[in-house]
């Protein structure tokens, strides 16, 4: 699995825009949310309001929120709401 | 007047004839100014009929009510004309300082008509302008214009150009003021062209009155504060990384057309991003006047064979000049950015045309004889050359620069254009975005996202999120944003304002600055009446509703990946919805009572 961060979130992976994640089976978003946080410290707290979670290209407001499937094979994005053009 | 100056330059450049005239109050208070008034005039005075590159087309530079008042980024002018290339109503806006310029100058606009034999430029200062030779100008660059007319001049004029592309008539040709800002779209700089005028050289030191100057201060200071500033968009985003923060954005979403529109993923994507230009080429952000949004971006290459210094690439010139021709190659989308402001050539057509070329190239259409060199997906060296051609209509570029429906028309194969009304589009494929297929199919220059940015609320989640894979509630989001964009262009502010304030800031400024009581139901009413008003003009120039369409791409080949993959646009779930909430009938005509009650009939 893929998780993506972009411009000002970068922070919240390191520094680093991306990281592949291993693991077997279905995650929960709220379960890879609590994997991000054990493996970069303080994950959570730089998701500040209004950030948009995408599983595969999808935000999850429009499936099932923080209960939202995330296949092993998934690319998951945090998008800040911050763009505009 | 307030807010308004007043008056309005009328230019005859067959007589050599300069005249100045009142500017009309009624029209100014149900049009607003810019793209609002200047079309009501282009409707009375040029038949919509007439050849867009003819002297009977007229060429209007307006501001707005709120133009270089000190409101929030009111920066604008409108380049509002007959457009060559869609032959539609053509309101190309733009920012920087010229359109402050001209009301400090003692104008709210300028009216071109006719067309002078020899080229000429037009010098306007604190009331007084006349016509000069431009003879040593033609075939110069922008910036080069820009700085000899500075000089001749004064060295604090504001300039506003055409460059090489718009005065070979090229059918995507921009107007370039303070050298990297453009009133892109449309091929304004075409007409510009056309009339032999080459530039307009502005030098004001009056100012502008405002009706009740502290009410209007103490609004302006308010929404900066309180919705300007802590918006993370107007804020946070658009200060920090620019329009082109929106590359992986989009991208992430699926929607990223790539190889004229084949596809939604662009693998390279993030090659061509704001992150990345803000790691290689970025040297400082810059604002349009009264802006603190400062979305702006200086470049520079430094070296090797792309060395140059300009602005951008923004979002929309980072796709078109990049992906879309499967370019990732940053130097070369940034050099033939630069080189787009320089030879006054709109990055977005140029971008779509190139990708349309290419598709036709690998599919046989065109031969390798008919284009005089190798076209492929990815080539930086083929972007940058065929921008240079373009601009001056030789070999490829001649083809090129009629613009991609002209040009794959005239190689029987207009589907490869990724277009409506002949203008293509920006930077969204709307089989994952609904609501902007139906805004592209709507809009009444054509291709286009900022006549109704529906990626805000179907992507971006502003002001509320709608489910950008479905057409519900699209119809009724599709047209408030249209109108409130038209009240917002005519104002004279930049749209992007609209990320942190809706109609009832705008109402306040405008009230304040105008002495006018105008309220959110007003506001969005001179939008609504702008957007009547110019499909009028559309439909009397032969524009009909069989045009509020979509590219065949769009509506029948589905997505092939991500998201959105399997999906096509479903406009007709949404079209006739459309018609209706705006008043109009089934073959989208204006009703008498929708006229009426617009006080258009
Ligand atoms: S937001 Fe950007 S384009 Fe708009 S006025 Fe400000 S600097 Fe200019």
């Amino acid at each position: 699995m893929r998780v993506q961060v972009f411009s000002t979130l970068r922070g919240a992976l390191g520094g680093r825009s991306s990281v592949e994640l291993e693991h077997v089976g279905t995650w929960s978003v709220k379960e890879l949310l609590a994997e991000l946080e054990k493996q970069f410290p303080g994950f959570r707290e730089k998701l500040h309001e209004g950030v948009s979670i995408l599983v595969n290209g999808r935000n999850i407001a429009f499936l099932q929120g923080l209960e939202t499937d995330v296949p092993p094979d998934a690319v998951v994005s945090f998008i800040p709401p911050s763009a505009g053009g | 007047m307030f807010g308004w100056i007043g008056q309005v330059l009328r230019v005859d450049l067959t007589k050599g004839k300069i005249s100045v005239e009142k500017l009309d109050s009624g029209l100014a208070e149900k049009f607003l100014g810019a793209r609002g008034l200047a079309s009501k005039i282009l409707y009375d005075e040029v038949p919509p009929q007439t050849d867009a590159l003819s002297p009977k087309n007229k060429l209007l530079l307006f501001t707005g009510a709120l133009t270089g008042t000190g409101a929030i980024s009111a920066s604008r002018y409108n380049a509002v004309t007959k457009s060559p290339l869609t032959g539609t109503i053509a309101a190309s806006n733009s920012g920087g300082y010229w359109g402050p310029e001209l009301k400090f100058a003692g104008f709210d606009g300028i009216i071109v008509e006719g067309a002078s034999e020899a080229p000429v430029y037009l010098w306007v200062e604190d009331g007084h302008a006349e016509i000069r030779s431009a003879a040593h100008l033609w075939g110069k660059s922008t910036h080069e214009t820009e700085d000899i007319l500075r000089g001749e001049t004064d060295p604090d004029a504001k300039v506003l150009s055409i460059g090489p592309a718009g005065e070979k008539l090229v059918r995507i040709a921009c107007i370039v003021n303070d050298k990297n800002r453009a009133a892109g779209r449309s091929g304004v700089g075409a007409v510009m062209g056309s009339k032999k005028l080459k530039a307009i050289v502005v030098r004001g030191t009056g100012g502008i009155k405002v009706a009740e100057m502290k009410a209007f201060r103490d609004t302006v200071l308010d929404i900066l504060k309180n919705k300007v500033k802590p918006n993370a968009t107007t804020g946070v985003g658009l200060p920090a990384y620019g329009t082109a923060l929106l590359v992986n954005v989009i991208n992430a979403h699926g929607i990223f057309p790539t190889f004229n529109f084949r596809t939604g993923i662009f693998e390279r994507a993030n090659d061509i991003s704001g992150e990345k230009l803000a790691e290689t080429f970025l040297v400082r952000k810059k604002a349009c006047f009264s802006c603190p949004i400062s979305c702006g971006r200086a470049t520079v290459i430094p070296s090797g064979k792309y060395k140059s210094s300009g602005e951008g690439p923004e979002y929309e010139a980072a796709w078109a000049l990049g992906a879309d021709c499967g370019i990732y190659d940053l130097a070369a989308v940034t050099r033939a950015n630069h080189l787009c402001n320089e030879l006054g050539l709109d990055p977005i057509s140029l971008g779509s045309t190139l990708a349309c070329a290419i598709e036709l190239y690998e599919k046989g259409y065109l031969s390798r004889e008919q284009a005089g060199m190798e076209l492929k997906w990815g080539d930086g060296e083929m972007l940058v050359k065929a921008t240079e051609l373009t601009a001056r209509r030789e070999g490829l570029g001649d083809l090129l620069a009629e613009g991609s429906y002209r040009m794959a028309s005239e190689l029987g194969h207009p589907e490869l254009s990724m277009s409506t009304k002949a203008q293509e589009y920006p930077a969204y494929d709307p089989r994952g975005a609904q609501g902007i297929g139906l805004n592209y199919a709507t809009s009444n220059r054509g291709g286009c996202h900022v006549r109704g940015y529906m990626i805000s609320p179907e992507i971006l989640g502003s002001p509320q999120k709608l489910d950008p894979l479905t057409t519900k509630d699209k119809a009724a989001w599709t047209k408030t944003f249209q109108d409130l964009t038209a009240a917002v262009d005519s104002a004279g502010i930049c749209l992007f304002t609209t990320f942190a304030i809706g109609a009832p800031e705008l109402a306040d400024m405008l009230k304040y600055a105008t002495g006018i009581d105008y309220t959110v139901e007003r506001v969005l009413e001179v939008g609504e009446r702008v957007w009547n008003l110019e499909r009028l003009f559309n439909l009397a120039a032969g524009i009909l509703a069989d045009k509020d369409t979509l590219a065949p791409r769009l509506l029948n080949e589905p997505m092939p990946e991500g998201p959105a993959k399997g999906l096509v646009v479903k406009l007709g779930e949404m079209l006739p919805e459309y018609y209706k909430l705006r008043g109009w009938s089934d073959e989208g005509v204006p009703l008498e009572a929708t006229l009426e009650r617009l006080g258009l009939a």
